[in-house]
């Protein structure tokens, strides 16, 4: 499904070129659960900006679905964010201004969903995180966790083939964290492509396949 | 759309009083536009109105080329006797010299028919006017106004008196008050004899006794326009079909410079308050950008999760024109309030000040123009960050 070759990615900070991915090669397959791992700072949420097609690299390949990420259009990487992927960030990334319902329901109406099908589909996924007595509160109003299940539900609503998932536990206690992470197995069970990004190694070897990163290059780990 | 339409009032909602100050400019403009626009419409009106009332229900007619068939008096009395139009009021007007206490001064001198006095709305403050007895004598009699007097004689009572015009001798048998109409009122201030149509033919020799201007009214169960119909089918029968050989109009010179005058003034008010929308413009233009830089992580995440370049501008450009449409709204129903209150304050002048729908839809249009164009902008500088520059702003 994901077929990166010696991608590279280089921060210009002032005179000084920081090299956050140095040729990684990786490949990750359909309904895998892949965990990426490694230290603060050494690229994972760059590798997986430039995965979710949110940033691209400045060297090497990228094919998404057997197309080259270069080959699609601008509207058509909206579409591919919107359809494909389902983003889960390390600060949540809520909308203040909206109910965690009209978190949800975003890129519902991005995909011009008709509005009865856009309620039930984000009560249904409210639901599956447990959050469906919650659905009008805002974000101010939810705990991180509660917060993080928000967004969860944001990037399953729209059935997406891939999640993306940065440190979605870095933010949260113990406890928490397990409920998160028996969310992410669910969806894994249920079919879904997940990649989750994390430093935690107790958290590493709950996915099928841990990569390990460092200063921008890429290791694999069997587990 | 109705979505992007909604959102737009939730985040204009969501900082109420930002988005009235933004819309204060919108606001002031729009009411600048219409308040003026309609007070210059309606003050026009009333003063049309009266001018109208006042001797205007007439056409007037000059004839350039008369095809070997002149018109002559007697033609006219045929065509007044003949059609259906109100009274044919033909003259002929000359400028001459008069003569008072040994000094000269100008004159103008219009020789016309009994029937000049009703078309033209005269009104006597003493003595008589042309008769037709006159007409047929070729009498040497004279009308003149109030100022003629004062200037000529010397005092306004001189039924009888002599008055020397172009070296001629007349006798003046009536004066005309001044202030009776407003078309009378603008001439008052000049020096005018009117005298029968067939004796200023002595006055000078560039004048034939040939009728090439003349006025006509209407008669009271008939509108200018019919009156214009039937005017032009005598005519073009007379001249050949030849649309050219004359021309009709149906406003008084009055009228014309009234309409230019305001049409001016309109213009200039509108420029005005064009300008004022267009710095009403700029404001919102500011807080957009302010908008857009303080939503930065807002536009990345909408980015994140699908939101195409097109649905971003659709966004902030709604939110620019329906911030320029409500404030155009509100201006509206201010100005309709402020000229509600107008018309009741000088209630005594009888003037209506209502909300011309013109003005109403040109603000409208105008406005929609300025948030789309002020708009842009700042929904294009939103539309294109990257998704990734945008998520990362600020944390
Ligand atoms: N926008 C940027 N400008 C300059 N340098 C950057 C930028 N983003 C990341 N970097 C650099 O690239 C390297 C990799 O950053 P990245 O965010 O991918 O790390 P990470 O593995 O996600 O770390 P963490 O676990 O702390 O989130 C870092 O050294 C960082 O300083
Ligand atoms: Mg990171």
């Amino acid at each position: 499904m994901i077929d990166i070759k010696n991608l590279s990615k280089v921060y210009l900070v002032g005179d000084e070129k920081v090299s956050a991915l140095d040729h990684a090669s990786l490949h990750i397959y359909p309904m895998e659960f892949v965990s990426i791992i490694g230290p603060s700072g050494s690229g994972k949420s760059t590798l997986m900006n430039i995965i979710g097609c949110l940033d691209v690299a400045d060297a090497g390949s990228y094919t998404l679905d057997g197309l080259p990420i270069e080959e699609y259009t601008e509207r058509e990487l909206a579409v591919i964010r919107n359809r494909k992927i389902g983003f889960v960030f390390q600060s949540f990334n809520l909308i203040p201004k909206l109910t965690a319902e009209e978190n949800v329901e975003l890129p519902l109406i991005y995909q011009k969903v008709k509005h009865s099908e856009r309620k039930k589909r984000v009560k249904e996924a409210l639901e599956r995180v447990g959050l469906a007595n919650r659905a009008h509160h805002m974000p101010t109003e939810l705990s991180g966790g509660q917060q993080q299940r928000v967004a969860i539900a944001r990037a399953i609503v729209t059935n997406p083939k891939l999640i993306l998932a940065d440190e979605p536990t870095g933010a949260l206690d113990s406890k928490t964290s397990r409920e998160i992470m028996d969310l992410f197995h669910e969806l894994h069970e249920q079919g879904n492509t997940i990649v989750l990004i994390t430093h935690d190694n107790g958290i590493a070897r709950q996915a099928s396949r841990a990569i390990h990163i460092l200063d921008g290059r890429i290791s694999e780990v069997a587990l | 759309m109705i979505t992007s339409f909604k959102m737009a009032l939730r985040s204009i909602g969501s900082n109420k009083m930002r988005a009235v100050l933004t819309m204060l400019g919108i606001i002031i403009g729009v009411m600048a536009l219409v308040v003026l626009v309609s007070l210059v419409n309606g003050a026009t009106t009333s003063v049309t109105n009266s001018v109208s009332g006042l001797g205007s229900n007439m056409i007037s007619v000059s004839v350039s080329d008369n095809k070997g068939k002149p018109v002559y008096l007697d033609t006219v009395d045929e065509w007044m006797a003949k059609t259906d139009v109100g009274l044919i009021a033909p003259y002929l007007s000359t400028t001459s010299t008069v003569v008072a206490d040994g000094e000269s001064s100008e004159i103008t001198v219009y020789g016309v028919t009994p029937e000049f006095y009703d078309v033209q709305g005269l009104t006597l403050s003493m003595g008589r006017f042309i008769k037709s007895s006159d007409i047929a004598n070729h009498t040497y009699v004279c009308v003149i106004n109030e100022n003629t007097a004062t200037e000529a004689i010397g005092y306004i009572d001189c039924i009888g008196e002599a008055i020397h015009i172009g070296g001629i001798e007349y006798t003046i048998v009536g004066v005309l008050s001044d202030n009776s109409s407003l078309t009378t009122g603008i001439t008052s201030n000049s020096v005018i004899a009117y005298m029968p149509f067939t004796s200023i033919i002595r006055l000078s020799d560039s004048i034939s006794s040939e009728v090439t201007k003349f006025y006509v009214s209407a008669p009271e169960n008939k509108t200018i326009d019919e009156v214009k119909q039937a005017v032009t089918k005598v005519l073009l029968e007379r001249f050949e079909d030849d649309e050219d050989a004359f021309r009709i109009s149906s406003q008084s010179v009055l009228e014309d410079a009234m309409s230019n005058i305001t049409s001016i003034l309109t213009l200039l008010l509108g420029g005005i308050a064009a300008i004022s929308l267009i710095v009403g413009g700029i404001g919102i233009m500011n807080i957009m950008l302010v908008t857009v830089t303080e939503r930065t992580r807002e536009i990345g995440i909408r980015k994140a999760v699908g939101a195409s370049r097109s649905t971003i501008l659709t966004q902030f450009l709604m939110e620019a024109v329906v911030l320029c449409m409500l404030g155009c709204g509100l201006g509206i129903f201010l100005s309709w309030v402020i000229l509600q209150v107008v018309t009741t304050v000088v209630s005594s002048l009888a003037m209506t000040f209502a909300l011309d729908g013109k003005v109403v839809l040109i603000a409208v249009l105008f406005c929609f123009l300025i948030g789309v164009v002020f708009g842009l902008y700042p929904a294009n500088k939103a539309a294109k960050m990257k998704p990734i520059d945008a998520l990362h702003y600020g944390g």
